[in-house]
């Protein structure tokens, strides 16, 4: 499968020029297509600050990120992201959060409204429309943080923790939810990076895990997951993978 | 005083000066909060923007918002009156700008600090959105300054009241300029000692604010809690949405235009629908009109201005020259000598004068801020009061204030030692109880669940939760300390004028009996150099360890 995203020798530190911390150090990997990648690592690792190098919030101190062969300068066309906290605009209802997605786009205003009805009908939030974030539950906030994600038909779907707010019980639907809509080949995206400090969470989705290391972060393993969809969570490989790679981290 | 006419006559007379007078104020005071919004939006915004803009814009704000605002009034008058002539224009224009001067700082702190502390997951979120410019402001940085552009423009409202008797009734030297309002009439009745008229102005002061805090203030409260930030917890349940049917909603639907018409009517029955139809017709029509020609209009306005501005260029001129020769004036002059010596005992004096009036008004406030801020009934009951309160132009009210505390052992330094707190306790009650109100409910709840009661829930949760908005509220209310030195400390009352020694007294002496610019200027000077190093050395200090330290974040 070609190439979609290419880390080469990435560093990110902070703070000053004398005393910097080093985030990430000499991150060397790719993304292809059809791939859903997880980066799992204990807290602190630079897991986030990675997605944020791919999509271009922030700089790389060191070496290049690229995107389809060209170096990422600036917000990536193509990427969306959806984050830990939903980051949702309170101000806004779901319809309008959902409608930002595409507030660039040239399209008419019927077809803005057309496509938006029709990605809250996907994410299971019909009749929602015209409700504010505050009215919703966790669960039902982050279908709209998807739904705002994918209602641009990015290549590239970048999931910042992206259940770790939400309760077991809804964490576990809404992850069923997003495996449907990777095998559905009219809404997937080309690929999904996923960063999770939860393990099980990762193997159970991913078809590759990448382990990163404590502080700085660097790539301890990255392991090829070759198992069919549907997964069972409770099968023996699963948990071998889950045991290999939490021993890994701790 | 009206002699011949019966009290009733009288009553019925003023009574018809008083609702046009009323209405004068009124406008005054809303042109001077649409200015004072006009500029802090922008100028705020701007400020949060970059690192560059913050280093020039935020600290000549700093020094902006620490010159008292009476001291801006003589050069103001100069030049407004001289542009306009001697016309109502130019003293109106003046009055406006007084007003303006008390209200546009703090909403443009307001705006910074709002701008500056967007959750960084929506700044994020709305990079990756490639929310830019226009549609940046729109969707993400105006939502965020709204709870504070409402907050602190009621205070900034309130703030504006109290100096509308110094912007209705200016003195300069000897001439004396008079603008019809509510303001100017209070303060002729009391200063006559025509207490009924003191009486009659006070209603009709408390009735507008009443007013306009119901008809405005209260819908825009409630409107702004759409704009609140909600922080994630765990397994959140959804609360009932009550919401659609609050006057916010429906508010919101006629103020923007891309809202779908069913929004709006939802709430109303069905025959309703082509008056609702209606007033949002008639309350976007305007404002998408007024889009489209607003910078026509600006520019109308601007070359309007300079067309103004040229055919008055000699006078303007002259009036430069004749600033400048006093400006240059020398200081040997023997009797300014002295009342420069002078300044750093008047210094001592009133920053003495001003902390006591700081520790008398906390000695009040704190507690009641507590009381009120902790119990939802009694906080909403006490929102309107307080704004009242709050609002009433104390300094019009100073000959009763004088007269009823000259007897008190302390005589007039403890009477100007309590105007001075008119100026500065409202901003000390109206931040502590927001700091009071919040305190997460969870932490109150662990403080019951581990029985700290009374004193110790006082002093191990209560206080340390309340430090940022005490600093805050210091800091605020210490500046409108500093501004009502200047009405405190020297009185006009019965024809002749009451003053103790202060620096506040020194920039009236210098403005009304001496007339000396020079002196003025070093007066205002000291001041407000003062008040910066003051806020530098000590409040921000403090305010950053506070933050530190006590900061309750998740």
């Amino acid at each position: 499968m070609p190439q979609l995203i290419e880390l080469r020798r990435v560093t990110k530190a902070f703070g000053s020029l004398e005393r910097p911390t080093v985030v990430l150090e000499d991150i060397n990997m790719s993304v292809h297509e059809r791939e859903f990648v997880s980066v799992v690592g204990p807290s602190g690792c630079g897991k986030s600050t990675l997605l944020r190098l791919i999509i271009g919030l922030t700089e790389p101190t060191d070496g290049e990120v690229y995107y389809r062969g060209r170096r990422v300068q600036g917000i990536c066309e193509g990427m969306a992201m959806v984050f830990q906290t939903f980051a949702l605009f309170p101000w806004l209802t779901v319809a309008e959060n959902v409608e930002l997605g595409i507030h660039g786009k040239q399209l008419s205003k019927d077809e803005r409204r057309m496509r938006v009805l029709k990605i809250l009908e996907l994410m299971g939030l019909h009749g929602f429309e015209d409700a504010y974030p505050r009215e919703l539950s966790g669960g039902m906030k982050q279908r709209v943080g998807l739904a705002r994600a994918l209602i641009s038909d990015p290549e590239v779907l970048l999931m910042d923790e992206p259940f770790s707010s939400l309760d077991p019980l809804t964490a576990t639907h809404l992850r069923e939810e997003v495996l449907d809509l990777w095998l559905d080949p009219k809404v997937a995206p080309e690929a999904v990076i996923m960063v999770t400090h939860n393990v099980e969470e990762a193997v159970y989705m991913a078809d590759r895990v990448v382990v990163l290391t404590s502080r700085p972060g660097r790539i301890a393993r990255d392991i090829q997951l070759n198992m069919p969809r549907p997964r069972d969570p409770r099968s023996n490989e699963i948990y071998r993978l889950v045991d290999e790679i939490t021993g890994i981290i701790a | 005083m009206f002699c011949g006419s019966s009290p009733f006559d009288i009553f019925m007379r003023d009574l018809w000066v008083l609702l046009p007078y009323t209405l004068y104020s009124l406008l005054r005071m809303f042109i001077a909060l649409a200015i004072s919004y006009l500029f802090a939006i922008p100028y705020g915004v701007a400020a949060a923007s970059s690192r560059r803009a913050e280093k020039i814009l935020m600290p000549i704000l700093d020094i902006l918002q620490s010159v008292p605002i009476l001291g801006f009034f003589p050069a103001a008058i100069l030049f407004f009156i001289l542009v306009f002539q001697e016309g109502w224009v130019g003293v109106e224009l003046a009055a406006i700008f007084l007003i303006f001067t008390s209200q546009a700082w703090n909403l443009a702190f307001a705006v910074y600090e709002s701008a500056s502390t967007i959750p960084s997951d929506l700044d994020e979120a709305s990079t990756t959105l490639h929310l830019k410019g226009l549609a940046r402001f729109r969707n993400l940085i105006l939502p965020a300054c709204i709870p504070k552009l409402v907050y602190n423009g009621m205070m900034s409202w309130a703030g504006g009241w109290y100096f509308l008797v110094a912007a209705e009734m200016i003195t300069l030297g000897s001439r004396a300029y008079a603008l019809p309002g509510v303001g100017r009439y209070l303060a002729e009745s009391t200063y006559s000692g025509d207490y009924s008229g003191t009486v009659l102005g006070l209603i009709f002061i408390v009735l507008t604010v009443l007013a306009v805090d119901r008809l405005l203030w209260k819908p825009l409260r409630t409107y702004a809690e759409q704009f609140r930030y909600e922080y994630v917890s765990l397994g959140e349940a959804p609360r009932p949405s009550h919401l659609s049917l609050s006057p916010a909603m429906r508010l919101k639907g006629l103020l923007k235009a891309p809202v779908a018409i069913k929004d709006v009517v939802h709430p109303f029955p069905v025959r309703l629908e082509p008056v609702v139809d209606r007033l949002r017709y008639v309350a976007v029509k305007p404002g998408k009109l007024l889009g489209r020609h607003v910078k026509v209009m600006i520019c109308a306005v601007t070359l309007l201005g300079c067309g103004l501005a040229a055919t008055r260029t000699s006078e303007i001129m002259r009036y430069a020259y004749s600033s400048w020769s006093i400006l240059t004036e020398p200081f040997w002059n023997p009797e300014l000598k002295s009342e420069v010596a002078n300044i750093p005992v008047a210094l001592a004096a009133s920053i003495l004068r001003l902390f006591s009036a700081y520790l008398l008004s906390l000695a009040w406030t704190l507690p009641l801020a507590v009381k009120i801020g902790s119990d939802r009934r009694m906080f909403a009951a006490s929102a309107s009061l307080m704004q009242v309160l709050a609002s009433i132009p104390a300094t019009a009210l100073f000959p009763i204030i004088i007269l009823a505390t000259m007897s008190l052992p302390g005589g007039l330094q403890l009477t100007s030692i309590i105007l001075t707190m008119t100026g500065m306790q409202w901003y000390l009650l109206f931040n502590l109880i927001g700091g009071v109100r919040s305190i997460p409910s969870d932490i109150i709840e662990a403080s019951e669940a581990y029985r700290l009661g009374g004193f110790a829930k006082f002093r191990k949760v209560i206080i340390p939760a309340l430090l940022p908005s005490l600093i805050t509220g210091s800091i605020t209310g210490l500046g409108g300390g500093w501004n009502a030195l200047v009405v405190s400390e020297y009185v006009v009352f019965g024809g002749e004028s009451i003053y103790v020694l202060g620096i506040g007294a020194m920039i009236d002496k210098a403005a009304y009996e001496l007339g000396s610019f020079s002196l003025l200027l070093t007066t205002i000077i000291v001041m407000s150099a003062t008040i910066i190093l003051m806020n530098r050395l000590l409040w921000r200090r403090l305010y950053h360890f506070v933050f530190h330290r006590y900061r309750i974040d998740y």
